[in-house]
């Protein structure tokens, strides 16, 4: 009896494959992705992991310094902080992610409209993003949120508002960039439908440098959504958002830092392994890099 | 040279036009009536009516626009504060000492720590000098800069107590504001420098200096850090705008009395005027930091000095 061989598999290198490849073997993305993955799962289970909840009062132990009952201590009161910030992660998260998307999406689709059509659309989309960066970023997320006022949703609607000029600008150089390449000729010439040829053959070859923005971009709103309701504009307090445990601590930081620092902790370490994951995705993306 | 700074002179000037205009919608698409936030929850509808008449804020949105920009850019007046009915610019001129303090030192701070480390970081790839540099920034980056603030508070005024951790009562009490809005941007800076050194530093050119034998001084100064500093400068004006756009948080975090606090107190008792003259304060020092960034770019990148110093030549010949 003959033994069939077996079909050797055959070893796919798609691009995909091939990028991931190239991100997971540098340190940086590897570290980066364990945290933030940590840091999110436990947000997501933090029914599971947290040792108490969110707004349970220990009148016993106010104030109480990091101790094995309370591994990050209490604050003024008596909440255990490690449990509050893993519940305030899921809206500090969420607010980071949802902001990036809503604020790319508009932002990509104005690029490369703007990028895309040139003449009329163009001007019109690019002078409108002209006034709206006359002022600082930051001074802008300020106002938009105090026009919009407080809350989750607001919150997320500033952060994005924020993000559309320079994202927007962005898109559209990369698609300048490609503005007169051949397959886009080609596509022209069989007729494709104009938002076919926008988002099917022009922003896949775009998309790359945006990714890395991107990435970044969620730890960048993490810090100004905690910015924000630091100064009471973004969520507040009692929510555990980060920021706002931020705000709430403030007021006892001559007698009792430990409330200042943890939370302190938590965005720097989440934003800290975005900062390393886009890192080496940016490197991994270089094609002057690769192998 | 002249005729690209005047250019951008007028650029200036729109994009405070634009800056007034933005300033304006946002505020008048603000729900809640300035006048009731201004009387309290005990006023009568009377009592709003007739607030709302003194302040002109019952008239139609392209009316006081108009007015609003007419005062501003025509007449130079910036109006009373709706809440203290004492005029703006003389409280501003009280404040604005301790917020050009802070942001123009931080400013020259960013530019010089900024530049200087991502030199340093990008002539030693690979070396302890450079890992170092990297791992801090990284961090630095990381950290949101009104927490890197209440650290310096926890530290240097609770723990050691050398430094005042409010107000301002002598020089002192500038030191950690002005390192607070520093380290953000100088982390920033310091990273993009680096990978520009590193995209220069293999140039033909430079092995070509290395191999006449000048002295690496000389090298790094004279022939890398002229091509690297260019497109790292562009993204200076962006992070000096980030300082001034940061200064009312770090004002917040150090209760320092300077335009960022003024104007974070005027949004919360819906004081537009303050408001307003704040952010057109902001949106001028972050548009001539942009200026000053853009012409230290055209003065290091010959192309651009050429196109507006040879036009006339240029002109005469096509003629």
């Amino acid at each position: 009896m003959t033994v069939a061989a077996k079909p050797q598999k055959i070893r796919k290198s798609s691009y995909t494959r091939d990028l991931l490849e190239r991100l997971f073997s540098t340190w940086n993305a590897r570290i980066g992705t364990f945290i933030i993955v940590v840091i999110a799962l436990a947000c997501i289970f933090a029914d599971v992991v947290a040792p108490y909840g969110y707004n349970d009062m220990d009148f016993a132990n106010m104030y109480s310094t990091p101790s094995a009952q309370h591994i990050m201590g209490t604050d003024n009161l008596g909440r255990d902080i490690f449990s509050r910030l893993l519940y305030g992660g899921r809206y500090s998260l969420s607010l980071g992610l949802i902001s990036t998307i809503i604020g790319n999406l508009i932002s990509i689709f104005l690029g490369v409209l703007a990028g895309y059509y040139g003449g009329k659309v163009e001007t019109l989309i690019m002078r409108f993003m002209d006034v709206y960066s006359a002022l600082p970023g930051q001074l802008l997320c300020i106002l938009v949120s105090t026009a919009f006022g407080a809350g989750f949703q607001n919150t997320v609607l500033a952060l994005s508002i924020q993000h559309l000029p320079g994202g927007a600008r962005m898109t559209r150089a990369q698609i300048l960039k490609e503005r007169s390449m051949e397959y886009l000729e080609a596509a022209e010439s069989i007729n494709c439908k104009k938002m076919t040829i926008m988002f099917r053959h022009l922003f896949p070859n775009v998309y790359s440098p945006l990714l890395v923005g991107a990435t970044m971009e969620i730890g960048s709103n993490i810090m100004m959504a905690a910015t924000l309701s630091y100064i009471g504009l973004g969520v507040q307090p009692p929510t555990p958002e980060w920021g706002a445990m931020l705000a709430e601590a403030r007021a006892f930081i001559l007698v009792y830092p430990h409330m200042i620092i943890w939370p302190g902790v938590f965005i720097a370490l989440t934003v800290f392994s975005l900062n390393l994951l886009g890192d080496a995705l940016r490197d991994a993306l270089d094609p002057k890099l690769r192998k | 040279m002249a005729r690209y700074i005047l250019k951008r002179l007028l650029s200036m000037i729109l994009i405070l036009i634009a800056a007034a205009f933005l300033i304006f919608t946002i505020l008048y698409l603000t729900p809640g009536e300035p006048a009731r936030m201004l009387l309290g929850g005990t006023a009568t509808e009377d009592e709003v009516r007739t607030m709302a008449h003194t302040l002109g804020t019952d008239r139609s949105y392209m009316e006081q626009l108009g007015e609003f920009m007419i005062n501003t850019f025509v007449r130079f007046k910036f109006g009373n504060s709706w809440l203290y009915k004492v005029p703006v610019m003389q409280e501003m001129n009280n404040r604005l000492p301790h917020t050009i303090t802070i942001g123009l030192i931080s400013m020259i701070l960013t530019a010089l720590i900024g530049f200087g480390l991502g030199i340093i970081a990008g002539t030693h790839e690979g070396k302890w000098q450079d890992s170092v540099t990297m791992a801090i920034t990284m961090l630095l980056v990381s950290m949101p800069n009104f927490w890197l603030a209440l650290l310096m508070i926890i530290l240097f005024s609770v723990n050691l107590g050398w430094l005042p951790a409010y107000g301002i009562d002598s020089w002192t009490s500038y030191i950690m504001p002005i390192v607070a809005s520093t380290l953000g941007g100088v982390a920033m800076q310091a990273r993009q420098m680096r990978s520009a050194v590193l995209d220069v530093v293999r140039a033909d050119y430079v092995t070509t200096a290395r191999a006449k034998g000048q002295t690496e001084r000389k090298i790094t100064m004279r022939h890398i850090l002229p091509n690297a500093a260019m497109p790292a400068i562009t993204m200076l004006g962006g992070h000096l705008g980030g300082i001034v756009g940061g200064s009312a948080i770090i004002e917040s975090v150090f209760s320092i009395p300077g335009v960022g606090l003024y104007m974070l107190a005027g949004i919360n008792a819906r004081d537009y005027p303050v408001v307003r003259t704040c952010v057109l304060f902001f949106a001028l020092v972050s548009s001539i930091a942009m200026i000053l960034t853009d012409i230290g770019y055209a003065y290091l990148d010959p192309r651009i000095k050429a196109r507006y110093t040879n036009r006339k030549r240029k002109e005469e010949k096509e003629a």
